[in-house]
């Protein structure tokens, strides 16, 4: 009779006090046992959740640009899934190359590859284990080397280590995850603003174009990113277009200037033209066509390829001749015969 | 308190505590360095290159001569200053030829003598100058005519890099040549090109010379051209005639697995590598398949995506992809895997991972494995798996994704239709499987299929265009609204 109660009793103490060191409470166990979808986040987390899915992370998957038979096709190239649909970040490491996933790809770059950490909770800036996702404060989230799983592949997180801004501690949260409203105490804002924001964009670059002797000189500085500009390997790409104005009011056809890109790979024939942290660069607009007044136009590109709008059939440079048909205006000065610019 | 009564209290309690059986029927296979295993073992057996001799003045001028006499001459003569080269004065002019072929300065004609000299030689370090040059040059003819002089050598190490050069290479007539110098190394990776040039290249000579290299191919493996590309993608690829892979080029093949590995960072590399791997033949598939039991979870990880990527040729690595399945980080990519081999006695075992209690990430990759492997034995576990009320929706997607390719679409066409215009939901995910269930049924000739088929697509902007997100907001409503309108009537006439 003895035994059975020491059984019994010690039976009922071990299962009381594994059931708290696996679970932390029953609170804790109140929240999702397995985290299949970032849809799960969105209750507790509304606000983030909202920010996030308008961004260009919740879309990583189904961006057109990146569906695109030039591109992944679909994600017919399957390439493109390793950082376009990861799997948590932690479950490689901070700092190791992310590997692609087989479920929710739709959800893209989503809470969980961000968030979940091997351990079942949620990296995060707080420690609550009695919460339904557990979160875990962890330090790693601020680190350059974080966002550098993905986009160190384009180089951006080497680029930024040698630049003032790295000297300052002013990493990538500081322009691509602000504070909401500015303020600390609101937490960071989930849009993370990048290439798709011609805001940010602009912001970075300047143009400049003044008349001298023998023509224009135009100017291109990359003022404030840390990184250069743009900052992707062959998908984005830069260009600077330029026209004579005349007199009569006529829109002459825009002639190529300049592209600012770095080339695919093994493109043999294309130089790596990427402008740096930085890095001023003058171009030289010189002949006949130069002397009266002319305008200047920085434009942004998604893709790199200028494409009929109709019809997509791709154009080389020498074809366009309304750029803004398939990119972003960024800046546009306009010089006068008198050398002034407007 | 009794000493047994607390140690019997214990393991009652923890077995208490346990979720059920071991749902791994089989231990995962031990883990080891098998990369660098390979690799040193294939070094061992190459050796220490061998350092080449200089040449002495005269010799210099001796291998000038023949590249001027070679560059000037025709017909038989052209075989003596070939003959000279290898007889006479043989490995010690590479590093003379490559000065001639790589100064841009020089006369065309003297440096595609170089290049014909490298080619004859026939040896590696000659190889590797050629293939820099294909690499490298910017003139596209002088990657052209070095990818002719390397395909007409021994040298097969450098299928790999003619395949990854295949890839970037953008002058439809090195296309031509690259295509020409994988086909003489038994590498079936250019037919895509070549036959794009037959049908649709630049000029009637591009044209008529892919046509001519697809039918000596085929002829050389007794089949007619346009089944070349079926057979290399079939699980019948080794009808093809088959390489006798050199020591040198298996180690090219340990060195592309190894670049998959965690310590390089860049995925440069590992595209490159990935791609190359999967355009490999089947022997490759034999090769590489115990880099599954690598230490390191990338190159296991990796090497399952090259199987699959390889597909059909890659049947042989069956087995041991079934046995992955059993490695919790790598069973989701061996499941993906398994499904594009079509390997049969895999279903069962898909079949087993995609039932719940499994790890979420394995059952969605099990569900799609089991649509691919294109067996109809994986339809009960499908349908047992596609629950929209109670699984999360990308399991029940990849489900229903499986049942179209299954010809079981009609199950789940309605529930896809409703993903369209879910903004929630995998709408493109949605879209592309009622798209392969319309064409599926138009193929089938199943009545109305064929007119809502047609229908379907008039809803897409012109192709290559771009579209905007609302623009594809807009096709995937109009897409819905068609479908919701034409499924009773195209369902029904099933049922008839």
């Amino acid at each position: 009779m003895r035994i059975g109660a020491g059984i019994f009793v010690s039976a009922m103490f071990v299962w009381l006090l594994v059931s708290l060191l696996i679970t932390g409470g029953s609170e804790a166990s109140a929240g999702p046992q397995t985290w299949t979808s970032s849809r799960q986040c969105m209750s507790c987390h509304e606000e983030v959740f909202a920010e996030w899915q308008d961004s260009w992370h919740a879309r990583s998957w189904t961006d057109p640009d990146v569906r695109a038979p030039s591109q992944s096709n679909n994600f017919q190239n399957k390439d493109c899934i390793d950082c376009h649909a990861p799997r948590p970040v932690f479950e490689t490491g901070v700092g190791n190359r992310v590997l692609p996933r087989s479920s929710r790809r739709s959800e893209g770059v989503d809470c969980i590859a961000c968030h979940l950490l091997p351990n079942g909770r949620m990296a995060g800036t707080i420690d609550n284990p009695r919460a339904a996702c557990k979160p875990q404060a962890t330090v790693q989230l601020q680190r350059e080397d974080y966002c550098g799983v993905c986009h160190n592949q384009h180089k951006t997180v080497d680029q930024w280590r040698d630049t003032a801004w790295a000297e300052r501690g002013e990493g990538c949260l500081h322009c691509h995850m602000p504070f909401r409203d500015g303020d600390p105490n609101r937490g960071r804002h989930h849009g993370m603003p990048g290439g798709h924001d011609l805001e940010l964009v602009a912001s970075a670059v300047t143009l400049t174009a003044q008349r001298d002797a023998n023509g224009v000189g135009v100017r291109v500085s990359n003022v404030a990113a840390a990184h250069s500009y743009p900052t992707d390997e062959r998908s984005r790409a830069s260009d600077l277009w330029w026209r004579p104005l005349a007199e009569s009011g006529e829109k002459l056809p825009w002639r190529h200037l300049h592209r600012i890109r770095d080339p695919y790979r093994w493109e043999v024939d294309v130089p790596s033209t990427l402008l740096m942290p930085a890095e001023e660069r003058e171009l030289r607009i010189e002949g006949t066509d130069s002397e009266g007044s002319l305008e200047v136009l920085l434009v942004y590109k998604l893709t790199p390829f200028y494409r009929d709008p109709t019809t997509g059939e791709p154009y080389t440079l020498g074809q366009v001749t309304d750029p803004l048909s398939d990119s972003q205006e960024v800046h546009r000065v306009v010089v006068d015969a008198g050398g002034e610019r407007k | 308190m009794n000493r047994w009564a607390w140690v019997t209290g214990c393991v009652l309690a923890l077995a208490g505590c346990g979720g059920g059986s071991d749902p791994e029927p089989a231990p995962a296979p031990e883990l080891g360095p098998v990369v660098i295993e390979r690799l040193a073992d294939l070094e061992r057996q190459l050796g220490t290159p061998e350092d080449l001799p200089g040449l002495k003045p005269e010799e210099v001028e001796e291998v000038d001569g023949l590249v001027t006499m070679l560059a000037s001459s025709k017909g038989a003569l052209r075989e003596v200053p070939l003959e000279a080269i290898r007889e006479d004065v043989g490995p010690a002019a590479i590093g003379r030829l490559s000065e001639h072929l790589a100064d841009s300065a020089r006369k065309t004609a003297l440096r595609l003598a170089a290049a014909e000299l490298l080619g004859a030689l026939d040896h590696p370090r000659a190889a590797e100058v050629l293939m820099r040059q294909i690499e490298q040059a910017r003139e596209p003819w002088m990657r052209s005519w070095c990818a002719w002089y390397l395909g007409d050598t021994n040298q097969d190490q450098a299928v790999p890099r003619l395949l990854r050069r295949l890839r970037y290479e953008k002058d439809p007539a090195t296309f031509l040549w690259l295509g020409r110098a994988l086909l003489n190394f038994h590498n079936y990776g250019g037919l895509a090109a070549l036959e794009d040039l037959a049908t649709r290249g630049e000029d009637d000579n591009q044209r008529r010379t892919a046509a001519e290299l697809l039918q000596a191919a085929a002829e050389r493996a007794g089949v007619e051209p346009s089944q070349l590309a079926g057979l290399w993608a079939s699980q019948r690829a080794e009808e093809l005639p088959q390489p006798t892979p050199s020591l040198r080029l298996r180690h090219e093949i340990w060195k592309l697995v190894n670049e998959l590995s965690e310590a390089h960072f860049q995925l440069r590399g590992v595209d490159d590598a990935r791609h190359v791997l999967s355009n490999m033949g089947p022997w490759v598939a034999r090769e590489i398949a115990p880099a599954l039991g690598d230490t390191d979870a990338h190159v296991r990880l990796h090497t399952a995506q090259v199987l699959e990527r390889m597909g059909p040729r890659a049947v042989s690595s069956g087995p041991a992809l079934l046995a992955a399945l059993a490695d919790p980080s790598l069973a989701p990519a061996a499941a993906e895997a398994l499904g594009r081999v079509g390997h049969p006695p895999a279903v069962p075992a898909l079949a087993a991972r995609s039932a719940p209690g499994q790890a979420h990430e394995l059952r969605v990759a099990a569900l799609r494995a089991l649509g691919r492997t294109g067996l109809a034995e994986g339809l009960p576990s499908l349908r047992a798996a596609f629950q929209p009320d109670t699984e999360p929706t990308d399991l029940c997607q990849a489900a229903a994704t499986a049942l179209v390719l299954l010809d079981a679409g009609d199950e789940v066409a309605h529930w896809l239709t409703q993903q369209l215009t879910d903004p929630l939901a995998d709408g493109e995910g949605a879209e592309l499987a009622l798209e392969t269930w319309l064409w599926r049924g138009s193929e089938a000739e199943r009545k109305g299929f064929v007119a809502a088929l047609e229908a379907w697509r008039a809803a897409a902007g012109p192709p290559g265009v771009i579209p905007s997100l609302d623009q594809v907001r807009q096709r995937l409503n109009e897409r819905g609204q068609l479908l919701k309108k034409l499924l009773p009537k195209l369902l029904a006439l099933a049922t008839d």
